[in-house]
């Protein structure tokens, strides 16, 4: 009887165990669901943060002034390069002063020390760096100038940068006027978007948009067909007889830059890349026009693929590459000279060099009065590269030394 | 057998209960999971909510103009207010004197809605990143609350924010003082009867403000203050409280490294019209009062922070925080020595 009663108890013990353990379990299913919730809520607030945050680093730079300076620094490329890039070594950004800083160590000792306002790593992408220029490239929108260079020696990731296909900044940037003028059209802005795609080589203009029958290479740029004049009363630069684009759709862009990169490729005249050694400038004009308040706004943006920077030694050229040696130092030092110019802090009483190359000049208006600059210089991770490294983080130091001048309001 | 059946009974509840052991351990082993990304994704929002504040911080100290943050919220506000937090600016629409609607417009440095973040919300969250900012770059500088009633919670908030934080890496003493020109003044942290009438003397230095008053040690934090420092405050005719503190980093102990703090409260409308004159450009008026707030402003680094929960006396409070939003931080001065 009592064996009985026992076998009863723990029955009974047993059930309410179960019991326990399914409501216990019952529990748990409603804490991991509000923790679900609660995951999904830091999500939504992570990706707030995330826009606020590069929204805050815009206007940072912005009461610093319109220059701005960031650095990017490539890959190794797989089984050509040493990946050890021990050599580079990238601080975090800094959140109290708004910018970064890396250090360069040369032969072990020498460290050298630089600062930009953003600093690209090699494991960012294309998109990475979009994001963090959507702003200023949104600005052009608003009817600012906005100019964003690439400047660093051949093979350190400029045209990447720039072109490579869909996230490089010109597709990128081509298909972002597309989605903000479409939300934009609520609002009553109409936009005409249009573009001209041209290089400078030599000091001459050559146009990347023309129909490819229409001459030979040789023939354009003898005949200086291209001239720059500039309307100083609206402050509006043109080119005499060039195509421009109008741009309906992202689309109609891919087929323009194939075709144009094509173009720049198989105009060379040597056996060298004549890329590297011209500049060239994707100039997107944006018309707005807003029916229901009445306002306009014209904005250009202006992306420039500049020559490599590499300095080659004048002793060691002659003839037709010594002229475009000096050609693309000239322009290059005239252009760090512009922007260190512009961005001092007298820089409206100073005179400021533009006439000196061809490319500060057609980008004059796009560099002063209510404009935006940005240049990104490129640097190769390889410890073989680092003499041409240094020269031009150095270039761009100069470029960026005027940067903790407050522009007064 | 009788005891068969039972027992067969028992070897299946046995087994339905190793079942539900089994889903529970699972579930169990689930929740841990969640818990811990949920920590991290925690701890991660954290980080990056204090970068945006360290990014805003700058963005501040490169405008360069004192920084004047409002606690408010929708209700204490009347219904002519209209609060866009996007633009941090309060819109208002008054009546000029021939009775035609003025639309009037107040900006703020932060505006902080007060049924969202309680006063240790505003410190720990909105305030910290200016306060590092002092310490670490041995800046003297304030934080002035203004409001017309007395703020007890910024004040417990003050205590609970400043100890035991700060004193890992700083020695801290501190002082509390009541000052007023229409009635005695009086050292905070001596009992009333120890405090009849001994006149606080009080000595504008040329990189600090003086007081004669006691001085306490903080070594262990809250505890050290006497009990009396957290009584209601009673709201008298005119008058401002001064809480100071200097802030000596435990590494060196020479003097250029001691950052002097104070914490002003002024709560009440008559001291309301002083702090006025003297944000007032042009204004000569020299009372004790004045020349105090004057020296703070023009010598420390200041930050204020309008109470905006009342729901009658905006107007004066809103007007003044906009003479201040005009006003520039003093440069960072150097020391003499170097
Ligand atoms: N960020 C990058 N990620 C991956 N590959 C890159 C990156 N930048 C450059 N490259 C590669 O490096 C090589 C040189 O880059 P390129 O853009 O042609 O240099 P540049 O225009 O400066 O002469 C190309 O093969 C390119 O695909
Ligand atoms: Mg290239």
């Amino acid at each position: 009887k009592k064996h009985v009663s026992d076998i009863e108890l723990n029955l009974i013990n047993k059930r309410q165990d179960i019991k326990n353990a399914n409501e216990k379990k019952l529990e748990l299913e409603k804490y991991i669901e509000t923790t679900e919730n609660e995951l999904i809520q830091i999500g939504e607030i992570l990706i707030k943060e995330e826009t606020m945050r590069r929204s805050l680093h815009n206007d940072l730079q912005e009461l610093r002034g319109n220059i701005r300076v960031f650095c990017r620094i490539r890959p190794p490329l797989k089984s050509v390069e040493d990946i050890n890039t021990n050599h580079i070594k990238v601080q975090p950004f800094n959140d109290n002063h708004g910018n970064q800083s890396m250090e360069i160590v040369k032969d072990h000792r020498c460290i050298q020390k630089f600062q930009f306002d953003r600093i690209f790593d090699q494991h960012e992408v294309n998109k990475d760096v979009f994001d963090e220029i959507g702003q200023l490239v949104q600005s052009s929108l608003d009817g600012y100038n906005v100019c964003i260079f690439a400047y660093g020696q051949t093979g350190s990731g400029k045209t990447f940068t720039m072109l490579n296909p869909n996230d490089g900044m010109i597709p990128a940037t081509i298909d972002h006027i597309f989605d903000w003028t479409d939300s934009l059209k609520e609002r009553g802005w109409e936009y005409e978007v249009s573009c001209q795609f041209v290089e400078i080589y030599n000091e001459n203009i050559i146009d990347l948009l023309r129909e490819e029958t229409s001459a030979e290479l040789d023939e354009i740029t003898n005949n200086g067909r291209h001239d720059i004049r500039h309307d100083s009363d609206k402050r509006i630069t043109t080119i005499t007889n060039i195509k421009t684009s109008i741009l309906k759709s992202k689309d109609s862009v891919d087929f323009l830059i194939k075709k144009a990169t094509k173009l720049r490729a198989t105009a060379t005249t040597a056996a060298n890349e004549r890329s590297s050694r011209s500049h060239s400038i994707f100039i997107i004009h944006l018309r707005g026009s807003n029916n229901i308040t009445g306002e306009s706004s014209y904005g250009i943006l202006n992306l420039v693929d500049l020559a490599g920077s590499e300095r080659l030694n004048s002793s060691q050229v002659e003839g037709a590459r010594l002229r475009e040696t000096q050609n693309i130092n000239k322009s290059l030092s005239c252009l760090g000279d512009v922007i260190h110019a512009l961005g001092s802090s007298d820089a409206s009483k100073r005179h400021i060099p533009f006439r000196n190359s061809k490319l500060t000049y057609l980008l004059q208006y796009s560099l002063t009065g209510n404009s935006k600059t940005l240049m990104f210089v490129n640097i190769s991770p390889t410890q073989q590269q680092i003499q041409e490294t240094l020269n031009s983080l150095r270039f761009a130091s100069k470029v960026n030394t005027t940067k903790m001048v407050t522009r007064s309001n | 057998n009788k005891l068969s059946p039972l027992n067969n009974d028992y070897e299946k509840v046995s087994k339905e209960f190793e079942t539900a052991e089994k889903n529970l351990k699972s579930v169990q082993a689930k929740a841990l999971e969640k818990e811990i990304l949920y920590n991290e994704e925690f701890d991660k929002m954290e980080q990056e909510q204090i970068r945006r504040r360290k990014l805003e911080n700058s963005i501040d100290e490169l405008k360069g103009s004192i920084r004047c943050f409002a606690y408010l919220s929708e209700s204490t506000l009347t219904e002519s207010y209209k609060i866009d937090y996007s633009k941090k600016t309060i819109e208002s629409v008054d009546l000029d004197s021939k009775n035609n609607a003025v639309a009037k417009s107040y900006s703020f440095t932060r505006l902080i809605p007060s049924t969202l973040l309680s006063e240790d919300d505003l410190l720990f969250q909105e305030y910290q990143c200016y306060h590092d900012m002092c310490l670490e770059n041995k800046s003297n500088f304030n934080l002035i609350s203004v409001g017309t009633f007395p703020w007890a919670n910024l004040v417990t908030a003050l205590t609970k924010f400043l100890f035991p934080k700060y004193l890992h890496d700083y020695n801290i003493s501190l002082q509390h003082v009541f000052l007023s020109e229409d009635v005695p003044s009086q050292d905070l942290l001596l009992s009333s009867s120890d405090n009849s009438d001994n006149e606080i003397k009080l000595k504008i230095e040329e990189d600090s403000i003086e007081l004669d008053s006691r001085i306490i040690n903080i070594t262990s934090g809250v505890e050290d203050l006497p009990s009396t420092f957290f009584e209601k405050r009673v709201q008298l005719p005119s008058g401002i409280t001064i809480l100071k503190l200097t802030f000596t980093p435990k590494n060196t102990d020479l003097d250029e490294n001691i950052v002097n703090y104070y914490f002003v409260e002024i709560y009440d409308g008559n001291t309301i019209s002083t702090l006025n004159k003297a944000v007032t450009y042009g204004e000569s008026e020299k009372t004790p009062i004045t020349l105090i707030l004057k020296k703070l402003l023009s010598d420390t680094k200041s930050c204020f922070v309008f109470n905006l929960n009342d729901t009658t006396n905006n107007n004066k409070l809103l007007d003044v925080s906009q003479k201040i939003m005009k006003l520039k931080n003093p440069k960072k001065k150097r020391k003499a020595q170097q």
